[in-house]
């Protein structure tokens, strides 16, 4: 079976470092190349989620695309 | 003829020169315990006063770090904070094998707390006061955490007092010695005060972070504790980090492993004995 972190790790961008929260709080995302850092509220389960909907609409999730942490498909 | 000061600040070494008489006379004030004779060091600094037309007419002093000189020339009165402050950037630039974070370290034995903050926190206030009260000054400036741990190891310096704080520390320790106060700084007046016997004796004994306080000064709070989570205790502590984009994913592993071993609050305060009382009953005394 094949975990969220693995199947949101298909999803990275080019450096990009991830880790979520053992407090559950969240997930942290890390720029290798810019020194970007970005927290997001969100599991990384859910994350997966909201990029499998047809047209995410997530502020967090829309956010990290846009700024090249997360692929768009 | 006038030979350098050498200090012994581990984990670097210091070797100042200055031709201001007052320099000289704080440094060997505040930095008895760490004069060395060993010729050997990692940062050379001069602290000079201007020439020319400047001897006279609103005299300044110049802060040269090897060859280069980083900031523009300040006052003379204010040349022995432009030295300390210079020494922070000569750290806080070139020391890739640390990640280093703006932020006040102390400990009970060997369990460290950082406290991360900005300017008029009262940062600088609270680390005076435990580090006379029973604690172990690590650092007032600046955490230097070993790669891929959760330990910090100590840079045992002055800590940097402002404005009304001066007056205060001067009360609370009557026998500690202080720095002449540079006036009209950027940060009001500056004041430096040497850190107590026993940090000094033990600044080279390494200790484990356990928690991370970001601390505010408030005239209105006595004291008002919030818990932190991990992602937004280390947004913050990412912000107050000198080199962390630029060592990469060491530094990012660094932080994770730091904030998955530590309880992170935010506390407002205006009481520091309060401040004491909850460090070590509740924050170190639960982990």
């Amino acid at each position: 079976m094949v975990s969220s972190l693995e199947q949101l790790s298909l999803w990275l961008g080019e450096g990009v470092c991830i880790h979520p929260f053992s407090d559950l709080s969240g997930t942290i995302f890390f720029n290798v190349f810019t020194g970007e850092t970005i927290g997001v509220a969100l599991q990384e389960s859910e994350i997966v989620a909201k990029l499998a909907e047809p047209t995410p609409t997530d502020k967090s999730v829309l956010l990290l695309v846009r700024k090249g942490f997360l692929k768009k498909s | 003829m006038d030979y350098p000061i050498a200090l012994s600040l581990p984990p670097f070494q210091f070797s100042i020169n200055t031709n201001i008489g007052f320099v000289k006379e704080n440094l060997r004030a505040i930095y008895a315990p760490a004069i060395t004779t060993d010729g050997v060091c990692d940062y050379e600094i001069n602290v000079l006063s201007t020439g020319g037309v400047r001897k006279v007419v609103k005299p300044q002093a110049r802060f040269i770090l090897g060859q280069k000189e980083p900031f523009k020339p300040l006052p003379l009165e204010q040349a022995y904070a432009l030295l300390e402050w210079g020494m922070n950037f000569a750290v806080a630039s070139n020391e890739l094998q640390y990640v280093i974070i703006h932020s006040a370290v102390l400990a009970k034995g060997n369990q460290a707390i950082l406290f991360p903050a900005p300017p008029g926190s009262g940062k600088s206030t609270l680390t005076s006061y435990l580090a006379f009260n029973g604690w172990r000054l690590l650092s007032d400036e600046m955490a230097l955490l070993l790669p891929g741990t959760n330990r910090v190891i100590p840079f045992v310096r002055p800590i940097c007092l402002k404005n009304r704080s001066i007056e205060l520390a001067k009360e609370w320790f009557p026998h500690a010695a202080f720095s002449s106060i540079a006036t009209g700084t950027h940060k009001g007046n500056v004041a430096h005060l040497a850190p107590p016997a026993e940090s000094w004796a033990l600044n080279t004994q390494e200790a484990e972070i356990k928690a991370i306080v970001f601390p505010n000064f408030r005239e209105s709070e006595q004291l008002s504790i919030y818990q932190l989570d991990k992602t937004q205790a280390f947004m913050q502590l990412a912000q107050n980090a000198f080199n962390f984009g630029v060592i990469g994913k060491t530094g990012f592993d660094t932080l994770v492993q730091v904030m998955e071993h530590a309880d992170c609050w935010e506390i407002f305060h205006n009481d520091l004995e309060l401040v004491k009382i909850f460090l070590e009953e509740d924050v170190l005394g639960n982990v």
